[in-house]
């Protein structure tokens, strides 16, 4: 009979003593919330499956000098609940409140949305704006951080080999003057609960006492295989005063990079108008106190 | 009627709430009998062709697997699931596996296996080829008398006409003539509970079917055709039943399981998967109508002519009789008399139409209530206005000679209803300019209340008082998980006087509940089956009373009833139970305290309802967000109100999505690519608005304590509500169901060209 094998390490030693015999058939599980789906899919009847929730002090939302550092095991609910990311990380908590449902939020993790790789992930924008890196363990206990720009090759591709896992996810502390925020637009007609059509994240540096953007992060979600930043956007809004006249031409500029990467393709010409409803959310989101 | 009433109009909850809450209940698909087989179904990959070559030893060869089955190994007996009761005619083109695939979704083969999961491998390795034909998706093209045969006979399977007064004359009479054009999409039911069946098979070849059906008596009708069985042979159970909607009307499973246990011996379970579900079963029709509506100067309708198309999708089901019901609604809900209704069915490669809660009245709805704003608009009346001026009155008889209208309320609703949503302040309010744009809609509906005038309507239902003062009502109830066993208990416990707790029905069963003609269509079960179970429990009331007054030796009029006892208004003290009356009275009299009989149905009067709604449009993505809804409804009178409010709020819930999301759609090929439900979109809770429910109460003469239907009823107004509300939101004019994203933004963009 087809069996599985069900590992639940409690700490990164066990972990790692995990990984020492995985091969093709070894499944890491976080939330589930993608992998189940997937096991049903693909008809998974056999393997080994290591079940990353049980291990300690992974599930902490922790700061140190220049970063913030999420276990692996955060689950979105504890993202958005947390007052610092709240306040200082809008685009993460943001993101966080907009996937899926309550239940999915209290299961789902971030490593389990880079690794999904999906071209919908709602992360994904978040975690490029963020300039996010996550620290990977392998069989033989050694770490490295690598930016999760790198780890996503393309749709349900990474660089992850099967024995290695994402224990911890990092990005640069922000600064008194970081301002972001993240919006999506769902697919069908449906307002809530969606999943993306598209997305954009962005990130500024807003220097209040000159009144004048310093830098623009943009990354737009679920147009290309993978988010892509939207230089061109990025460039105009540098060293701009925020102000209501910004917003459409913004809006325009991001209209035609969206174009550009959508190439004519007409089943998804809504995504063009999304990213123009998009761009006044998540600028007007950012700036309401200023313009 | 005067007297108070003790559980008629109350909430009381649904007889089995705390099993289902608490997830004790038994659905098919929990059921688990001695040796019992899985199935698993092989769908056509493809839209149109024909089986050159099946290689079914891969899957045969797998270990577990107990039989493959396809055309070459089963009945090639015609049938058409859609024939509820012997004597009316029906085109037969489906049999339980096919050669010939007509649409993404065909059965072609199902496999047998120890596990599901053994049957689900086995599946994936039958191999096929296919000749590939023509694929028609497109209605209008199927129309054509040189469109590709999907049937021997052609494409066009259905026309009717119905027609009162002169239309074409008066026509021309016309102040102002306004013509639309309107598409509603094939939906999915999106019941909770996905198609499920067991059958099983004894050792002289009884066929026992365990389904949640809406009609068990069709359902041995149809395993009967199909299988060329007798039907005393076959014995329908029905189960409990997670959602219906119509999709559980037309027996789909029923036949192939039958077919499978039959054969192999074996019980054998078939549960589909949503997607199945989605593909495999039934879809509401999809319709393209046209309509020209003619008003004088003072806005009063003087004619109107209206051409449905009718897509069946791949076979005829309810094709022609969908095509029908739709029309005769027409003539039931305004003062129209010179008025033609035309409707053309043909068959499309597409997914195979049935019943879809309102049958044809929300699409037929859809196309005349847009028009109807429209030709208000271009009257410059308030659209409220300009339907008052033409709405039915109570009474009025039905131009064409069907059955009468009854106490007709339509004019009610409206009025209430622009009340309570304040409409004339609402409609009359500026439009805001910036991003979002608000505008408010109202519609009319009008739908039946079961097939009296049509196809024989009548229950047999015997109810029973025992010797512990306890009743049984038997009849073949389908209650689909809106109520109907509650809401005929309180029909009984109210004319008994005996406490709902104390009324027990039996499951539905065709071994042992009495004939039933048409099951749970045609909003026929409030009103003639409630209707039937009123009248038994009155012959009932009527032996208590007989009976007790001679046990207690008094006159019949001093005969009290009151909650399960009975006694002489003389003498109060000795009160005796319906219990012990039942015993004394089999005793002495040879008689028991119980009544059999057949109930015809006494007509067949219009529910109505209007819906107000009011929208905010975003105008750079297309999203439409709904800020208040009203629903109003003369439904005569409620039996059970939390079931009423219930039955109002999810029709809202299925109409918003017909008139905003959701959409089985086809790529080019005939494929389906909304197939799940991350690519149809329901209307889920976040996306839901409150819904407020106001009900119009005036007592239809024929209707148990007044009432008529009302889960249906509650769909019918919505689609167009929401359509209408956006288009005066917006001032376009959207004529594409369900308006999606990306169709609002093109209505926007025509209009801005327009100005330019
Ligand atoms: C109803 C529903 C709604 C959803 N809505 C959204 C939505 O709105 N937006 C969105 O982006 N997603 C959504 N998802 C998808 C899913 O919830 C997310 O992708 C989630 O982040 C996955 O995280 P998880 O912890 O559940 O991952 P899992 O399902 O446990 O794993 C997913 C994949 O990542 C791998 N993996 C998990 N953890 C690690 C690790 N630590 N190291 C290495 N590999 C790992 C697994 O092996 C697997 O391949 C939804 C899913 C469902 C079922």
């Amino acid at each position: 009979m087809d069996k599985f094998t069900y590992k639940t390490p409690v700490t990164l030693e066990e972990l790692v003593e995990s990984l020492k015999s995985a091969n093709e058939n070894t499944y890491i599980l976080g939330g589930g919330t993608d992998f189940v789906i997937q096991m049903r899919k693909k008809r998974l009847s056999q393997g080994v499956i290591i079940d990353m929730t049980g291990i300690r002090g992974l599930n902490e939302i922790n700061m140190d000098e220049d970063h913030i550092r999420l276990g692996a095991n955060v689950t979105y609910s504890q993202l958005y609940n947390n007052p610092f990311i709240r306040a200082h990380v809008a685009c993460l908590a943001q993101m966080a409140i907009k996937v899926g449902s309550k239940q999915i939020q209290n299961m789902a993790r971030l490593p389990g949305n880079i690794v999904n790789a999906s071209k919908a992930g709602d992360s994904i924008p978040v975690l490029l704006a963020l300039d996010a890196s996550a620290k990977i363990i392998n069989s033989k206990g050694e770490t490295k951080q690598i930016k999760v720009q790198d780890i996503i090759l393309g749709m349900g591709k990474t660089i992850l080999n099967r024995d290695e896992a994402i224990i911890e996810i990092l990005f640069p502390k922000p600064t008194i003057n970081t301002r972001s925020s993240f919006g999506k637009i769902g697919h069908g007609a449906r307002n809530e609960l969606t999943i993306a059509n598209v997305s954009l994240a962005m990130i500024t540096e807003y220097n209040q006492i000159n009144n004048i953007i310093e830098k623009a992060c943009l990354v737009v979600g679920a147009v290309a295989p993978v988010a892509f930043h939207a230089a061109q956007a990025e460039v105009f809004l540098q060293s701009k005063r925020p102000s209501r006249l910004l917003i459409p031409q913004l809006a325009d500029i991001l209209q035609k990079q969206v174009e550009t990467v959508l190439k004519g393709n007409v089943s998804s010409k809504h995504k063009i108008n999304d990213i123009r409803g998009l761009a006044f959310d998540v600028f007007e989101n950012i700036f309401t106190d200023v313009i | 009627m005067d007297q108070k009433l003790k559980y008629i109009g109350k909430y009381i909850p649904i007889h089995d709430a705390k099993e289902k809450v608490s997830g004790k209940i038994v659905y098919v698909g929990d059921m688990e009998l001695h040796g019992m087989l899985h199935a698993k179904l092989v769908l056509s990959p493809i839209a149109h062709g024909r089986i050159k070559h099946i290689n079914i030893s891969k899957a045969e060869a797998l270990p577990g697997v107990i039989a493959v089955f396809n055309y070459k190994n089963s009945p090639e007996i015609l049938y058409n699931a859609h024939k509820w009761i012997e004597g009316i005619e029906v085109i037969r083109d489906e049999r339980l596996f096919t050669s010939h695939v007509r649409f993404f979704g065909d059965r072609i083969a199902a496999v047998v296996a120890e596990s599901k999961e053994i049957a689900e491998k086995a599946a994936n390795l039958i191999e096929v080829e296919y000749e590939e034909l023509p694929v028609i998706l497109d209605p209008e093209i199927a129309k054509k008398a040189d469109s590709y045969p999907i049937h021997p006979d052609g494409n066009h399977f259905f026309s009717k006409e119905i027609k009162c007064g002169n239309p074409d004359e008066k026509m021309k009479e016309g102040f102002l003539t306004i013509e639309d054009r309107i598409e509603t999409p094939k939906t999915h039911h999106a019941a909770m509970e996905t198609h499920a069946c067991i059958a099983d098979t004894d050792q002289i070849g009884n066929i026992t079917v365990y389904t949640p059906c809406q009609v068990i008596f069709q359902v041995q009708l149809i395993v009967s055709e199909a299988l060329k069985i007798p039907r005393n042979k076959i014995r329908v159970i029905k189960t409990t039943t997670g959602g219906s909607f119509g999709g559980k009307g037309q027996p789909i499973l029923e036949p192939i399981a039958a077919f499978l246990s039959y054969t192999l011996k074996r019980p054998v379970k078939l549960v589909l998967d949503r997607t199945e579900e989605i593909i495999a079963t039934r879809t509401r029709t999809k319709t393209i109508g046209t309509v020209q509506t003619a008003v004088d100067k003072e806005g009063n309708i003087i004619a109107r002519d209206i051409h449905m198309l009718v897509d069946a999708g791949a076979y005829t089901t309810n094709g022609e009789a969908i095509a029908v019901a739709m029309g005769k609604k027409t003539f039931k809900l305004y003062r129209i008399y010179d008025q033609r209704y035309v409707a053309e069915a043909v068959y499309t490669n597409t997914l195979i139409a049935g019943a879809c809660r309102g049958y044809g009245s929300p699409q037929i709805h859809s196309v005349t209530e847009i028009n109807l704003d429209n030709v208000a608009k271009a009257l410059h009346m308030d659209p409220v206005e300009f339907r008052l001026k033409n709405l039915v009155h109570p009474y009025d008889k039905d131009p064409t000679g069907g059955p009468e209208l009854g106490n007709a309320r339509i004019i009610d609703c409206v009025k209430k209803g622009r009340e309570l949503f304040e409409w004339d302040k609402k409609y009359s309010r500026p439009k805001q300019a910036g991003r979002y744009a608000r505008g408010v809609g109202m519609a009319c509906g009008a739908h039946g209340n079961g097939y009296f005038g049509a196809y024989p309507d009548f229950i047999t239902l015997s109810l029973r008082i025992n010797e512990e003062g306890t009743a049984v009502l038997k009849g073949a109830f389908h209650d689909v998980g809106c109520g109907t066993n509650m809401t005929m208990m309180q029909i009984v416990a109210e004319v008994l006087d005996l406490d709902v707790s104390k009324i027990y029905i039996p499951a539905t069963d065709t071994l042992v509940s009495p004939f039933d003609s048409a099951g749970t269509q045609a909003s026929r079960v409030t009103f003639v089956c409630g209707g039937a179970a009123k009248k038994v429990a009155e012959q009932v009331r009527a032996k208590l009373i007989a009976y007790g007054a001679k046990v207690l030796d008094c006159m019949e009029a001093d005969v009290v009833l009151e909650d399960g006892y009975v006694w002489d208004c003389n003498s109060i003290d000795l009160k005796i139970s319906y219990g012990e009356l039942a015993v004394i009275t089999q005793k002495r009299y040879s008689e028991e305290m119980g009544a059999t009989m057949t109930y015809q149905s006494p007509g067949n009067p219009t529910s109505y309802g209007a819906h107000f709604v009011e929208v905010e449009v975003d105008t750079m993505t297309g999203r439409v967000k709904i800020l208040a809804y009203l629903a109003v409804h003369d439904l005569g009178k409620a039996i059970n109100s939390g079931f009423v409010e219930g039955q109002i709020q999810g029709a809202v819930q299925m109409g918003i999505g017909m008139a905003l999301s959701e959409e089985i759609t086809f790529d080019s090929k005939g494929k389906v690519t909304a197939g799940r439900f991350s690519r149809y979109h329901v209307i889920n809770a976040p996306d839901m608005p409150e819904v407020q429910v106001e009900l119009i109460e005036r007592l239809e003469d024929l209707g148990p304590f007044g009432a008529k239907s009302i889960g249906e009823a509650a769909t019918v107004p919505t689609a167009p509500a929401i359509i209408n509300a956006i288009n005066h939101a917006l001032d376009v004019n959207l004529t594409v169901l369900p308006a999606l994203p990306d169709r609002i933004m093109d209505a926007i963009k025509s209009k801005t060209k327009e100005r330019v």
